[in-house]
């Protein structure tokens, strides 16, 4: 293995060491994936109980970030909404590196009748506004939250192809592998036990972008009023509620806003500095 | 002569993408649950012999391909037909629309130029400086907060907080205009510009650990004369060819910022005929964006080709 | 299709008054308007102008700006009938009389209105009316007029509401004669709403584009139509207008995307009237410095209908646990910030009022109903009584655009969870909603909205028949007819006799509050508000806004 991938080249960049924003960074995750998993122990009330009579208002008695319009209380409602947040965008980003990956490296490996067909597909979903296509596409079919998923899979699945089958081109066109197919290696062996560990740092950089760029769709979908159900708590759906009473109790449309910036640039960040570590490390493996 | 054949080539595909794009709208909202008749009949009492009569001068029961067949050689005059909601012609609804989008994104094309090509060269120049640290982070954040996030926030602090600037609606006169379309312009044009800053960031840097550059400098050249030039012919091209990715993002983003500050532009119209099943509105402007992208997309190709003769090796694609 | 699209808010979507759902008058029957003996026959005085006590009294203004509803689709009527957008129709195109929010009517256009029997009205007309191009009004305008309304063929969506017109004819100088197939108590005043009489000369050259802005019906209103844009219509004096001018010389209707864009407009002077679309916002709009707010009871039910043939809503326990389920004072705040009122039964006051002997008996009569106030004990109790004791799930839609449906439903969702009933709130749009409500397909638990067309409970007789659960235009959403109300049901749709159809009302609605086959909810208003230096001698309602007597109420100073 080291005499293949030696052959790599490799990345011109500078390791980085975890600075303080890579921790803050870390934190803000390590936050979020902690309320996803345990918010509903630790929101400190029922984000269903309602008070209608207590319909919107500022912070203050009791409520930390005041209530929403059923009376609601509107900090453990950003807690418990951090679950739906991040589930669905996890699930969009295994799906498209898992699919769109193995598609491009195949492609990349094979070539043919096969990979004219994904790029040709690919193409036609660059010349589309996926979110335009989204917001159609779920509109009409009165789609859910799963559905969205698969529709957001489907959507952003095409540029996972291309950028992994352009990295595997790359690889495949070094030595390495034809030595590989030389002493008769079998291609899946070629495919998975060589070429992939060497564009591991593209993969996993891109796992974190489509995560990004999912949570980006799910919000953006939701405060259009789609692909969330009434009633579950969604930072996308609440801040859309909350614009209209953004003078009574701004925190309603704040709070959200300020937990989907700081979870999709946290995100981001780890992801850049991910790619960088990863990247000098498989040089010098 | 490569070039025309490469042309041709691109002229056929975009028809076959037009024909693809407008033939699935089609067969979506035909699909979708709540007919053209509720629209139609509005919120009045029914009965039997005015749902005939709408039927009939809707061509409602027509097999589905007939009305698909009627719509586009209609189209292919020019006709898109009458918006179901206003009547208007759908060219007049589309046109009456336009200008308020087309401010925005002017004013937000401009904020990008203005504020991202220097931001990135100046940040490229620093590398690794506390100024470089900063627009990086800038740019990450700017990349990854979702467009609507931003018009809130600033909604909330100049519109609320400090009640400094309108927050809704696209004012009247062209100083009112662009007094209103300025938050939702800044809105819009925070992850593009977060990208070309990335994009000028990178140029300038390779730019940077050029030889000559190094030379000049031994040579006590002041550095922005000599690397101005260059950083932005070596940004040109990656610029370029991101521009088609950029417009995606761009019209995607005026739909939803039209929505935060409730604007009456094209974005907005898209998302009230899709919700109120208006076929022909939402058949036109369809047609309308993928045309766009599309031609942007072949002048960005051709424009890649005339700023970098190599990439013609790659072109039969 | 179709979309919830945003749940919270989007007033950009639509306002609420242009979804409401107008209740048809009713279609067979037989007597003659407005009570017995009083007198079919009667003249309704001879019109020196238009309503006492409008008139321009007060100084002209060069314009209003007056934020008004959704644009409207036409401004034929028969292309786009609500009652919001005929505020902007009546100022143009006039009613033969003008009908008020408590049911009366005044002589407009018609200065005589005659009913010799039972199914003929005959309308004089007055001689000095002349139309914005200069032509005066002839009986052919008015006759051409009546056809349009009442063309279902031609697909007017006015058609429904004067079914009964069986023909009309000149029949003098200055006389139309309508004449009916069979009595019905309430066309003459759905005519006297929905007639808009237009100039049939230009109506005819414009057959197929009239409505839209290269057409625009011509009428002989105090005002003319000079500019049908997306954003808003600007109408200027009729220079032949034969009446007492209203205040402004030019009256711009706006439409504008939001509440907020409204009230920013306000704020800035752009527009000195709007109609509120969301109540929550109403007491922002109070805050604009010299604003005043003028608020009246919308004619305007919404309620949640049954569906009583399946299971588990057939069971009375279950619709009565639903009843006490719902938190009505507390959504009446969180939906309406508080400006609305709860319904006291399936009909508000205002509706059933005409037909009782005073609104005070209508009032204590609607006290003496059974009331299902909140009460989780209660209505865990009820279930427990039912067949469906262990509880059951359900999906219960609601309407995207209209908050309080939504609401309406989670808090439904959320107060029935520990009975073991599980709700899944389902959105429609409001084509879908209107698709279905027509369709005859309103299952389990539908949120329903809808308006009397003219203040007289005649609806309330086509919600419990048997031929409502299919007839077109039927609205029997629950899907209950019991035996013994199809009587009354008949008197209050046929009975000349008010005293019998007061009686036939109360049975009527002393059964649904007692079965509880439709669960009543909250009653809007209709909320206008006025800039600095505006306001109304007279609060505005509905009627008085479709109509077109809201302009002339209008002062300045």
């Amino acid at each position: 293995m080291t005499a293949e991938t030696a052959l790599v080249v490799a990345p011109a960049r500078t390791p980085r060491r975890p600075s303080v924003l890579i921790m803050l960074a870390f934190t803000v995750l390590l936050i979020v994936a902690v309320l996803a998993v345990f918010g509903q122990w630790l929101a400190p009330q029922d984000p269903t109980v309602q008070d209608p009579l207590l319909s919107v208002t500022p912070p203050g008695d009791g409520h930390l970030l005041g209530t929403d319009q059923l009376g609601r209380d509107v900090f453990s409602l950003i807690i418990a909404a951090a679950r739906s947040a991040i589930v669905g965008p996890v699930c969009v980003a295994l799906g498209c590196v898992l699919i769109g990956g193995t598609l491009g490296m195949v492609g990349a490996y094979f070539g043919g009748v096969a990979d004219v067909a994904v790029n040709r597909f690919a193409d036609l979903v660059y010349a589309l506004p996926a979110l335009l296509i989204a917001i159609v596409v779920i509109g009409v079919v009165d789609g859910g939250y799963w559905l969205t998923a698969a529709i957001l899979i489907f959507l952003s699945t095409p540029y996972q192809i291309r950028l992994c089958r352009s990295v595997t081109m790359v690889q495949v066109r070094l030595p390495y592998v034809d030595a590989a197919r030389t002493i008769g290696l079998t291609s899946r062996r070629t495919l998975f036990r060589h070429i992939l560990p060497n564009i591991l740092p593209t993969v996993v950089a891109t796992l974190l972008l489509d995560f990004v760029a999912a949570l980006i769709g799910y919000s953006a979908l939701a405060y259009l009023g789609l692909g969330v159900q009434a009633g579950q708590p969604d930072w996308g759906a609440m801040l859309a509620e909350g614009q209209s009473f953004i003078t009574v109790n701004p925190w309603l449309s704040l709070a959200p806003a300020i937990m989907l910036i700081a979870t999709a640039s946290s995100v981001t960040l780890v992801g850049d500095w991910l790619y960088d570590r990863l990247s000098s490390k498989a040089v010098s493996r | 002569m490569q070039v025309v054949v490469f042309i041709a080539k691109r002229l056929v595909a975009m028809v076959v993408v037009l024909l693809l794009v407008s033939l699935l709208v089609f067969s979506l909202l035909m699909l979708s649950p709540g007919s053209i008749l509720a629209t139609l009949l509005g919120t009045q009492p029914t009965t039997p012999e005015l749902i005939h009569s709408l039927e009939e001068r809707y061509h409602l029961n027509d097999p589905f391909f007939v009305q698909y067949w009627n719509w586009l050689v209609n189209a292919l005059h020019g006709d898109f037909g009458q918006s179901i909601q206003s009547g208007e012609d759908v060219t007049t609804v589309v046109a009456d629309r336009l200008p308020v989008t087309l401010g925005l994104a002017g004013l937000a094309l401009l904020l990008v130029l203005v504020i991202g090509i220097p931001a990135g060269m100046a940040a490229g120049m620093r590398r690794g400086k506390p100024f470089d640290r900063l627009v990086t982070l800038l740019t990450i954040v700017g990349m990854s907060a979702p467009v609507f996030t931003v018009g809130i926030l600033l909604i909330y602090v100049f519109g609320v907080r400090f009640e400094i600037m309108p927050v809704y609606g696209a004012g009247e006169g062209f100083l009112g205009r662009i007094e209103h379309l300025t938050l939702p312009a800044v809105a819009l044009a925070t992850g593009l510009t977060a990208l070309i800053v990335r994009q000028t960031r990178a140029a300038t840097m390779t730019v940077m650990d050029q030889d000559y550059i190094t030379f000049a400098r031994a040579r006590g050249l002041s550095r922005s004369r000599i690397l101005i030039p260059y950083a932005l012919r070596n940004t040109a091209l990656p610029m370029v060819t991101a521009a088609g990715l950029m417009l995606i993002g761009a019209i995607s983003g005026t739909v939803i910022i039209e929505t935060v500050f409730s604007l009456q532009g094209v974005g907005s119209l898209m998302i009230e005929s899709v919700q109120a099943k208006d076929i022909p509105v939402v058949q036109g402007l369809a047609l309308f964006i993928a045309v766009l992208v599309v031609v942007v997309n072949l002048v960005v190709d051709l424009l890649a080709l005339i700023i970098d003769p190599r990439i013609r090796l790659s072109v039969k694609g | 299709m179709s979309t919830r699209m945003t749940a919270g808010r989007r007033s950009w979507l639509c306002g609420l008054i242009g979804l409401t759902l107008l209740m048809s008058g009713c279609s067979s029957g037989a007597s003659s308007n407005s009570g017995p003996g009083a007198g079919s026959g009667q003249a309704a005085g001879s019109g020196s102008g238009p309503a006492a006590g409008s008139g321009a009294a007060g100084a002209t203004v060069p314009s209003v700006n007056i934020a008004l509803g959704a644009h409207p689709n036409s401004l034929d009527i028969t292309k786009h009938f609500d009652a919001v957008n005929m505020g902007t129709m009546s100022l143009f195109t006039e009613p033969l009389e003008r009908i008020a929010s408590d049911g009366s009517t005044t002589p407009n256009l018609a200065t005589k209105v005659a009913e010799p029997n039972d199914t003929t009205i005959v309308y004089t007309l007055r001689d000095d009316a002349t139309f914005s191009n200069g032509d005066p009004l002839t009986p052919a305008d008015v006759v051409w007029t009546i056809q349009h309304v009442t063309d279902a063929k031609a697909g007017a969506q006015t058609s429904s509401l004067v079914k009964s017109v069986a023909s009309v004819k000149q029949t003098g100088d200055n006389e139309v004669t309508v004449t009916l197939s069979h009595p019905d108590p309430t066309v003459r005043k759905n005519l006297s709403l929905v007639a808009l009489v237009q100039n049939a000369k230009f109506a005819k050259a414009h057959a197929s584009d009239l409505g839209t802005p290269a057409a625009v019906p011509v009428g002989t209103g105090p005002y003319q139509v000079t500019k049908f844009g997306t954003e808003a219509v600007t109408l200027t004096r009729n220079p032949h207008y034969w009446g007492d001018k209203p205040a402004p010389d030019a009256v711009t209707i706006s439409y504008l995307a939001t509440d907020n864009t409204a009230q920013l407009a306000m704020r800035s002077g752009d527009i000195q009237g709007a109609l509120v679309n969301d109540a929550t916002t109403l007491a922002q709009w109070k805050a604009i410095g010299g604003s005043t707010a003028y608020s009246s009871q919308a004619l305007l039910s919404q309620f949640l209908s049954l569906d009583t043939t399946a299971a588990p809503f057939d069971d009375p326990h279950v619709r009565k646990a639903m009843a006490y389920a719902i938190d009505r004072k507390g959504l009446l705040q969180a939906a309406f910030g508080g400006n609305a009122s709860l319904l006291p039964s399936l009909m508000p006051v205002g509706v059933i009022a005409p037909v009782a002997p005073s609104e005070d008996a209508a009032n204590s009569f609607l006290d003496g109903l059974p009331a299902y106030e909140f009460d989780m004990d209660k209505a865990k109790a009820e279930l427990a009584e039912s067949s469906h004791a262990d509880g059951f799930a359900v999906t219960i839609p609601y309407i995207s655009e209209q908050p309080w449906s939504k609401l309406t439903v989670l808090n439904l969702q959320q107060n029935l969870k520990p009975l073991g009933i599980t709700v899944t709130p389902k959105p429609l749009s409001s084509q879908e909603w209107v698709a279905a409500v027509f369709g005859h397909k309103t299952t389990s638990v539908w949120p329903m909205a809808f308006a009397a067309a003219t203040p007289d409970p005649v609806g309330l007789g086509r919600v419990v028949t048997e031929a409502a659960m299919t007839a077109p235009g039927g609205y029997n959403f629950a899907k209950w007819a019991p035996a013994d109300l199809q009587e009354p049901a008949e008197t209050l749709t046929s009975s000349v006799d008010k005293a019998a159809r007061w009686e036939a009302a109360q049975k009527i609605l002393t059964a649904i509050a007692t079965e509880v086959p439709y669960i009543p909810l909250f009653q809007p208003q209709y909320n206008l508000v006025l800039a600095k230096g505006f306001t109304f001698a007279e609060t505005p309602g509905i009627m008085e806004v479709a109509s077109g007597t809201w302009m002339n109420e209008l002062r300045a100073g």
